[in-house]
Formats: C-alpha cells, sequence, structure tokens
C-alpha cells in the first residue's frame, strides 16, 4: 500500500477523537477502541471487524466510518473503504480526514476527476492542508498535468519524505518538463535514505521511459539484493544497460539470469535480439529454444525464435515457431514472419496464402506489404512484379513515412527506365531519412541517367561518406559469418 | 578428332526428350567427365592446415594453350604449395599435360621446367608476350610471381628476373596479358590480392570451430601493370598508369575493349572493395569508371565479394556485358552492356539471382556450349568456411558447378538435369578455364579443385548447332591478336566476339574463337575483324564447321 501511512494517522486521529467521548463509554466506542487496538498490533482484520460492529451499532457516526474506511483501505479494499468514506464525508462534509482518505483511495483507483474535486475543496478550505497538496500533485501526476504536478509535489518536500513515491511522481513530472537535472535528483532521494525496493524500481521504470538509461540502471542496481521479483530486475538492469549502449555488460546481465533461472521472457527475447544482432546466430538460438521451453506459451518468445530461425536459413524449423506463435498470439508482425519464413522456405502458395490473409486481418500493417511486395521481386517475372508495385504503392498509402517502399519502388522505376518517376520516390525518402546511404546511391545513378552528371557527383559523395561512416576497420570475422 | 557419331539408347532419349526451352536435344549428357581416362590424375596442394592461412582456400589456376604448337591444346595446372604447418611428403608439383590428341595426355611439366615454384602459386595466365609463335607462362603467386619463356623445344626458361616481373612481395591472384599501349607487344596487369604473411597466421572462429578469417581481415594492395619493353624486358608502370592508388582485395580481371574505342580496357572483380572498371585513356594512363559506370557496387551500393570475372556479348547487342562471380547471398552479377555507359544490372531479371544465392563462386566463363549462336554461362563454386553447414542448411561446404543456357536475351536456365553428372556433384571448385581441347568445335572445360584433381569435361552435346572458328594471327598487332573484335554475319544474324584475355580466376583460355551458327545455318559466312592495330579486315565465303586461321594484314 503506498499510503499506509496516510491511514494510519487517520486511525489515530479518529481514535484519540473518540477517546474524547470514552467517559461516556458507548458500545459502540468501546469497539472503536478495541479496534484500535488491533490495529496499533498490525491485526487488521480484528480491527476492521470490530469497526464493522461499531458502525452497526452506530450507523451516523462519522469518526466510525472513516476508521472503517481507513482500515479496509490498509487492507487493500479501495472500493469498499470508498464506500464508507463517501458515507463519512455526506455525514460530515467538513471533516478533512475523511475526506482525503476518500480522494487518496479515488486517485489509486483512477477516479481522478473525483479525486481532484475532493482535494480542490480541502485545499480551498485549508491551502495548507500539505496532505491534500501532496495528494493533488499526484493526481495531476497521474493527469499528465506535469507542470501543476512539479510545484504542487516539490511545495512539499517533508511529505515526500514520509512518501518516497512522491519522489518517484515528481521526477516523472520533471522529465515531462524537459528538468532532467531536477528529476534525476528527484531520483537520487530514493537511493539515500534507501526507499522500499518497489519505490525503487518505480524510479528506475520511470528514468527507462524517460530514456535516462544510466540513472535508470543505477536505481535498479541498488535494489539487485532486496527487489523481490528477480527476473523482472535482472530484465530491466540488462534491457538500461543495452539502451545505455552497454551492450556486452547487458548480454552477461541476461546470461547470467538465465543460468540463475532469473530470465524473464522479455529478457530471453532481448538476449536473443542481441546475440543475433552482433552475429551469433547458433548461439541466440539455443537461447531461443530454452526461452520457448520455459515460456511455451509466450508468442514474443516463440516469434523471436522463429526470426532466428529465418536469419539462419532454418526455414522449416521458423515456420514451425511462428505457427506456434500465431496460435497464441496472432499479430501483424507473427504472420509477416510466418508468411516470409514460408516463402523461403519453398512453400510459396501457403506464403501466398498468409500474406494475403494477414493483409485482409490486419489491412493497415503497411511492413506487410511492403515485404511482400519486395519477396516478389525476387525471381523478376513480370507477373509478380506487376504485383510487386501494386503492393509497394499499398504500403507507401498506409505509411507515408516509410522510407523502403519508396527506395524499392525506386529501383523498379529505374529498371524499367522511368528515372524521373524513381527521383520523385527518392527524394521524398531522402527527406525523411537523409542518412541513408542506399537513397544517395540510387538516386547518383538517377541523375546519372537524367544527364544531371554533377548532381550524380554530389550524390555519389554523400553516399561515399555516409558509407564510411557505416563501414567497420578491418575484421577478425570468419569467412561466410558475416554474410546476411 | 573424336567420333562424334553418338550410339543413342532410346530408352534414354525418350526419358530425357527434348529439352522445350533450348532446342537441343540431349540424348546423353551435355558434357562428360573425361579426366580420368584423358590419363590426368594431378592433383593441386593449398597447405591446408590448422593456421587456416586465408591463401590455403584461394587456388589454384589452369591455362589451355597449344604450348608446343602441334595442333591440339594442353592444359597447365598451378599448385598450391606447402604452409608452415603443412609440409608435403613430396614437393608441390605443378602439371603441363600434353594433349597427344587421342583423348590422352601426358605430364610434361618436369621435362618443360615449369614443375616447381619458388613461391606458392596461384593463377595462370598465358600468352606469346615475345611474339615468337609459342605461349609463355605468367604464374602468380606469394610472395612472388615468375615468367616462363616458351622456348618453342618442349621446355621453358624462367626468366622473371631478367624481365622484371617478379611481383616481389605481393600476393598476386589473376593476371592478364594485353597490350595497353598499342605497341604490338603484350603487357602484363597482375591484380593483387592482400597484405598477407605466411609467418603470422589470424586466428578466426565460427560459432567455436576455428575456420579462415573473412577477407575484410585482409588489408587489400594494389594492381601491378608491367609495360613490355620489347627487348625481354618489362618496366613497372603501375604508378605512371595512375594504378598505383588502387587499393583494393583484386582477384578476378578481363582485358576488352569496353567502350568501343578500339582500346582494351580492364574489368578488375574485388573481394568486398568496389570493382573497377578500368578505362584506357590512350595515353599510357587508365580511369576508374565502375561507379559511374555502375559496375563497381550492387544496387545498395555494397561492394560484393567479387571473384572471377567474365565478358561477352549475351543479348546479341554487341556489346560486351560482364558476369562476376561473388559469396554466397550476394548472387553473381550480371552487368548488361546496354550500349551506353551506365551499364544495367540484370542479376535478379535473368535468373542469375535466384539460381546463384547458395553458392560462392570462382571461375565462370561465357561459351556457347551448344552452338546455337548465344552465350551460354559456366560458373564453378564451392564455399571456403569448412564449418558452414553448421549454421546454413541452404549452404554447403562442397557446391555443385551450374552450367546455364542462355535464351539469347541473356536470361538463363539450369541444365544441371541434363548437363551431366558432374553438374549435379560437389566440389571445393576454384579455377576454370574453357577451349577446344579435341579441335570439334564444341567447347570443353576443365576446372581445378582445391586439394584435389582437376575435373576435364569433354562436351558431348548431341545436336549442337553449326559453327565455325578462327585462329587470329597478329603481325602489326599481338601475335595472340588479344583484344582483336571479330563479327560474324550469317545473314540473319551478326554476332560479336571477342578474343579476351584473363576472364574467369586464375586462369587462361583458348584463345580460337568458336562461333555458334545454330541448326539453319548457310554453309558459307562473312567476318569482319577488328584487329588491335586498328586494321579492320573483312573476309568472306568462308566455311562452316571448321576453324579458319586468319593472319593480319601487314
Amino acid at each position: 500500500m503506498r499510503l499506509a501511512a496516510l491511514f494510519v494517522l487517520t486511525l489515530a486521529l479518529t481514535a484519540s477523537g473518540a477517546r474524547l467521548l470514552a467517559q461516556g463509554a458507548s458500545p459502540a466506542q468501546q469497539h472503536a477502541d478495541q479496534a484500535l487496538q488491533f490495529a496499533q498490533q498490525g491485526d487488521l482484520k480484528s480491527a476492521e471487524s470490530e469497526l464493522r460492529k461499531a458502525v452497526e451499532l452506530s450507523p451516523g457516526d462519522s469518526n466510525f466510518l472513516t476508521s472503517l474506511g481507513g482500515i479496509l483501505g490498509m487492507e487493500g479494499d479501495l472500493r469498499q473503504a470508498n464506500t464508507y468514506l463517501a458515507k463519512a464525508v455526506k455525514l460530515n462534509p467538513q471533516d478533512p480526514a475523511s475526506r482525503r482518505n476518500l480522494a487518496a483511495n479515488q486517485w489509486q483507483l483512477g477516479q481522478l476527476k473525483e479525486a481532484h474535486q475532493n482535494l480542490d475543496l480541502l485545499l480551498r478550505a485549508n491551502p495548507r492542508d500539505k496532505i491534500a497538496t501532496f495528494l493533488l500533485g499526484m493526481v495531476s501526476e497521474k493527469e499528465k498535468a506535469y507542470a501543476r504536478s512539479a510545484k504542487l509535489l516539490e511545495s512539499v518536500p517533508d511529505v515526500l519524505a514520509q512518501q518516497p513515491d512522491g519522489w518517484a511522481a515528481l521526477a516523472n513530472s520533471y522529465y515531462h518538463t524537459g528538468r532532467t537535472e531536477n528529476a534525476r535528483a528527484a531520483l537520487q532521494r530514493l537511493l539515500s535514505p534507501p526507499a522500499n525496493p518497489r519505490t525503487v524500481f518505480l524510479g528506475g521504470s520511470i528514468a527507462m521511459d524517460a530514456l535516462d538509461y544510466s540513472n535508470a540502471e543505477t536505481l535498479f542496481r541498488s535494489v539487485r539484493s532486496s527487489y523481490p521479483d528477480r527476473a523482472a530486475l535482472e530484465s530491466e538492469i540488462a534491457l538500461a544497460e543495452y539502451r545505455s549502449g552497454h551492450v556486452a555488460e547487458s548480454e552477461r546481465t541476461l546470461l547470467e539470469a538465465v543460468k540463475a533461472n532469473h530470465a524473464t521472457s522479455s529478457g530471453y527475447v532481448l538476449l536473443c535480439r542481441m546475440l543475433s544482432a552482433e552475429g551469433s546466430d547458433l548461439r541466440a538460438l539455443r537461447i531461443a529454444a530454452q526461452a520457448a521451453q520455459a515460456f511455451p506459451d509466450s508468442s514474443d518468445v516463440l516469434s523471436t525464435k522463429g526470426s532466428v530461425e529465418l536469419k539462419l536459413r532454418y526455414f522449416k524449423d521458423a515456420v514451425a515457431s511462428y505457427q506456434k506463435a500465431a496460435v497464441l498470439k496472432d499479430s501483424a508482425g507473427v504472420k509477416r514472419g510466418l508468411a516470409t519464413a514460408q516463402w523461403n522456405a519453398g512453400l510459396r502458395e501457403q506464403a501466398t496464402s498468409t500474406f494475403e490473409q494477414a493483409m485482409r486481418q490486419f489491412p493497415r500493417d503497411a511492413q506487410t506489404c511492403q515485404v511482400y511486395g519486395t519477396l516478389l521481386l525476387e525471381d523478376g517475372s513480370p507477373e509478380n512484379k506487376a504485383r510487386a508495385v501494386n503492393l509497394l504503392k499499398h504500403a507507401l498509402d498506409l505509411d507515408q513515412s516509410a522510407t523502403e517502399p519508396r527506395y524499392q519502388l525506386a529501383n523498379l522505376e529505374l529498371t524499367d527506365g522511368n528515372p524521373q518517376q524513381a527521383l520523385a520516390y527518392l527524394e521524398s525518402a531522402i527527406k525523411l531519412d537523409p542518412n541513408d546511404s542506399r537513397l544517395h546511391f540510387a538516386l547518383s545513378r538517377v541523375y546519372r541517367r537524367l544527364g544531371r552528371d554533377s548532381d550524380a557527383g554530389k550524390e555519389t559523395e554523400i553516399y561515399q561518406k555516409l558509407k564510411a561512416a557505416e563501414q567497420p576497420g578491418a575484421r577478425n570475422d570468419a569467412a561466410g559469418g558475416t554474410h546476411p | 578428332m573424336r567420333n562424334r557419331a553418338y550410339s543413342v539408347c532410346a530408352a534414354a532419349a525418350a526419358l530425357v526428350g527434348l529439352s522445350p526451352h533450348t532446342g537441343v536435344k540431349a540424348t546423353e549428357n551435355l558434357f562428360t567427365d573425361v579426366t580420368a581416362s584423358a590419363g590426368i590424375h594431378w592433383k593441386h596442394t593449398s597447405g591446408e592446415s590448422k593456421d587456416c592461412f586465408l591463401i590455403e582456400a584461394m587456388g589454384g589456376g589452369v591455362a589451355l594453350a597449344d604450348f608446343d604448337q602441334d595442333g591440339w591444346l594442353d592444359i597447365f595446372l598451378v599448385t598450391g604449395g606447402e604452409t608452415p604447418h603443412a609440409k608435403s611428403s613430396t614437393p608441390p608439383r605443378n602439371a603441363l599435360y600434353r594433349n597427344l590428341g587421342n583423348g590422352k595426355f601426358e605430364d610434361v611439366a618436369a621435362k618443360a621446367g615449369v614443375e616447381r615454384l619458388p613461391f606458392y602459386g596461384m593463377g595462370v595466365a598465358a600468352a606469346d608476350y615475345d611474339n615468337d609463335g609459342f605461349p609463355d607462362l605468367y604464374i602468380t603467386g606469394y610472395p612472388s610471381s615468375a615468367l616462363y619463356h616458351n622456348n618453342g623445344d618442349g621446355t621453358f626458361t624462367n626468366v622473371t628476373e631478367k624481365a622484371g616481373v617478379s611481383n616481389a612481395g605481393k600476393w598476386g591472384a589473376s593476371a592478364v596479358w594485353f597490350d595497353y599501349d598499342g605497341d604490338g607487344r603484350l603487357d602484363l596487369f597482375v591484380a593483387n590480392y592482400a597484405k598477407f604473411s605466411l609467418d603470422g597466421p589470424q586466428h578466426c572462429s565460427y560459432e567455436g570451430q576455428p575456420t579462415y578469417c573473412a577477407q575484410t581481415a585482409y588489408e587489400g594492395d594494389a594492381p601491378r601493370l608491367y609495360h613490355n619493353n620489347g627487348d625481354g624486358t618489362f618496366t613497372d608502370a603501375t604508378t605512371q598508369a595512375g594504378l598505383s592508388k588502387l587499393i583494393g582485395r583484386a582477384l578476378g580481371v578481363i582485358a576488352i575493349d569496353v567502350d568501343g574505342d578500339g582500346w582494351p580496357d580492364l574489368f578488375v572483380a574485388r573481394d568486398a572493395s568496389p570493382n573497377l572498371l578500368l578505362i584506357n585513356k590512350h595515353n599510357g594512363t587508365f580511369e576508374d569508371a565502375a561507379l559511374s559506370a555502375e559496375v563497381a557496387l550492387n544496387m545498395d551500393g555494397n561492394a560484393r565479394a567479387g571473384m572471377g570475372v567474365d565478358a561477352g556479348d549475351v543479348t546479341g547487342n554487341g556489346w560486351p556485358s560482364f558476369v562476376i562471380t561473388n559469396f554466397n547471398d550476394e548472387h553473381h552479377a550480371l552487368f548488361v552492356h546496354p550500349g551506353h555507359f551506365p551499364f544495367e544490372e540484370r542479376t535478379v531479371q535473368s535468373g542469375l539471382a535466384s539460381l546463384t544465392r547458395s553458392f560462392v563462386g570462382w571461375g565462370a566463363h561465357f561459351l556457347d556450349y551448344d552452338n546455337d549462336g548465344n552465350l551460354d554461362l559456366v560458373i564453378v563454386n564451392g564455399h571456403i568456411n569448412q564449418v558452414i553447414e553448421h549454421t546454413r542448411r541452404d549452404v554447403s561446404y562442397r557446391e555443385p558447378p551450374l552450367l546455364l543456357h542462355n535464351d539469347g536475351r541473356g536470361n538463363f536456365q539450369n541444365m544441371a538435369p541434363l548437363a551431366g553428372p558432374v553438374f549435379q556433384e560437389k566440389f571445393r571448385a576454384r579455377g576454370l578455364a574453357v577451349g577446344d581441347l579435341d579441335n570439334d568445335g564444341r567447347t570443353d572445360i576443365v576446372f581445378t579443385r582445391l586439394n584435389d584433381s582437376p575435373v576435364l569435361l569433354r562436351n558431348t552435346v548431341a545436336e549442337a548447332g553449326a559453327w565455325i572458328g578462327f585462329q587470329l594471327e597478329g603481325t602489326r598487332s599481338n601475335r595472340d591478336a588479344i583484344g582483336a573484335k571479330v563479327a560474324v554475319s550469317t545473314g540473319e544474324q551478326k554476332l560479336v566476339r571477342w578474343i579476351t584475355a584473363g576472364g574467369s580466376y586464375l586462369s587462361s583460355h583458348d584463345k580460337r574463337l568458336i562461333f555458334g551458327l545454330g541448326q539453319n545455318a548457310p554453309e558459307q559466312v562473312r567476318a569482319e575483324i577488328h584487329w588491335p592495330s586498328g586494321q579492320v579486315q573483312t573476309v568472306s565465303g568462308l566455311a562452316i564447321r571448321r576453324y579458319h586461321k586468319i593472319v593480319e594484314p601487314r
């Protein structure tokens, strides 16, 4: 429970209020006193039971209702808690405790509008209500009103000291308002003194979302020995390492996680992708096979295995993996992978059928059209070429930001002796991706055919510069190991 | 001459039937492996070792030339050599197989004095550099190369030092003889591969298994151009010709007039370096036009692993197109000459892409195996990574050769089902040379295998078309007439062929030209000869189905 302390505070206040009345010692009050004792001992169930008796005996007493709502909230039953808290507020609209707790629960239940209204009322009544200020800051963060959230949360540092989740929310608001250094400072507060591991993990996740990978890595690493879900943690550490460019470390983290049986399915998937990207395809396949055993119901794992098999040109195996993945979770990506594997395995009819099915099922998926179109160009037959052109054009209609269909269509126009049409495709593609060396190389070919030799020369120079930047130096790869 | 009257098994003929695409009645295999019956037993030595020196995987070459001028084409085969941890029990040796004219060959390398090399051997270029009527041998290798002068008496003399063509310190691959300055004497271009040393092996592994490093582990080198001074010596003209800055991993080379100006140009296939198209500027220099001619790279702007190269008029338009053999997944490339620059890459459209996707190609040559008038294509393949099959199920270490039939428009069809058992088998093939070994007007094939014997394939196409052959002898031009262009008119058709030098990989071909004339050829044809000297000679009334020796008018 993120806001357990608030409720304990409320119960204490309620109880002390009740104690003032204890001279009369009504039976309801006696149950409330008993509840207080149970709550202090941590026996929430008994406390709840005692308070229910008190409410039953004295249903119009807002204090008992507030206390019962508080205990239910501490037990995690926010909806039931809110029933009692709402009654309490109705009976005593001026009581800030019950309204505060109601707002806190509403925030946690995602009832942001209601929470916001209650907190506005509290702050109108008492602008110095720090808890209400804090809660409105948290609600504002959820509402993506990051500037207001940051302003509210940074105004109550003493509450944040009690509620470290607030630092995480404040950091998120800072990130979203471009105040990265402030965000990092806020997250630093989770480390010293060390906050609850779950809160630190939350902070790490916020840093990840903000692409602040090294900070995320620091936060995740700090709870390595205490965070209960080790698999999720290791997966996040590896992802942070990977995204901050520490590929070798990331790979090591994941390999150790795999070895210690601490890998999540997403961790396995990331590891496979890393190994495959660096050309260690057989290792990637071994890991993928292990992942498929550990997570036989994960479509992501199976489609990743399929993609590694596809790269290794184990086409029939890839077909089998993608087929299983498609049964578990059909997606455009899985269908596309399956069709590509079928195509390369020589199952052209099946591949065609899968592609056609994918295009019916996911009519807005541009990539499927593009991949299908590109494959159809392989054999150079006029029929397939005509279909390929239609598919590539359709892919472009679906995704105007795509460069690949433009590139393919430009090459086709060039081959067909239509440099002017090729020019149009390439010029727009280069606007979208000026650093793709292929586009400049193709454009130089177009200019040459248009007799624009000077422009061709310029494009060749750009191509050469971009290509030089892409080229690795002398490498000790094995022959055949790095070829596509 | 071989007996061409084949006894046809009726059942086999019915089974194989008429090939619908080629028009060739295939009653027997198109090619027959006659290696053993010809008495060819020599084996190449690569020095294959645990050190995995890349050079072990790259050789060797083969040359077809009539060394003793007895009218029959002989075969010279280059061995590799030893490496520090792979010593042979007997010294590695080359072979010079003298063609006895009866289908048999006799190894006379020792007697001829070309048996042993003082370096690790790679390729060979055969031509008559001193115009004395006998073909000489330039043998490339590491760390030097050698020129053997043919004495005309069955022996050769190593004249490397005197000639000044040792290519010292270099790893020479293919070499080509051509007359780049039009002085009537053959000059020499050597494609150097990479900076290399047998002292320090580079270590690479593939999925945990030691294997050869990729080419990118080796820095490329510049080619070398030797100008023939005409007195038995040569001058290194590399820098003067503007070639010294062309650093890259060169492997294959062919000399041919690409731009139709009558001067020989060079196409150099390079491995993970852009190919070169060296245009002869008529002043002793060359300009690389590969990028603007669009033959340097693939369509994505990437350099492929160019190994072998050949040129020929595959579309019937009178211009030379190029084939370049590459690595698996890169496709062996076809650049069609449209009559002007740039070239058109028709790798996919020609069918070559799908036919060659799984192969690592080496030697390649355009030949009209069925004499139908269209230049077909033979390619030999073989991977260099011994453990490639651990990861690739569609690529094998040993690979089959390809015989591809041309429909006349530059579209190719795999003839493997008809070509003969060799085209269904898998080899570690490298060098490839073609020529008419039995003088029957049908082109035969020889290819080399790493660490193994060569394969001699006799052309046994049963109903090949008519043909006419030419042996040209230059007088003002170089005696071999390298660089000559011959156009044969049959009435309907005009066929254009060139006497090229180089072509394929590490190898040297029969310099006679055979024109396939198809099934409906007239009894006489007319030929127009463009001599390297610039003279144009027209000869009419030439009878078909025979060779004609034509001497350049003085």
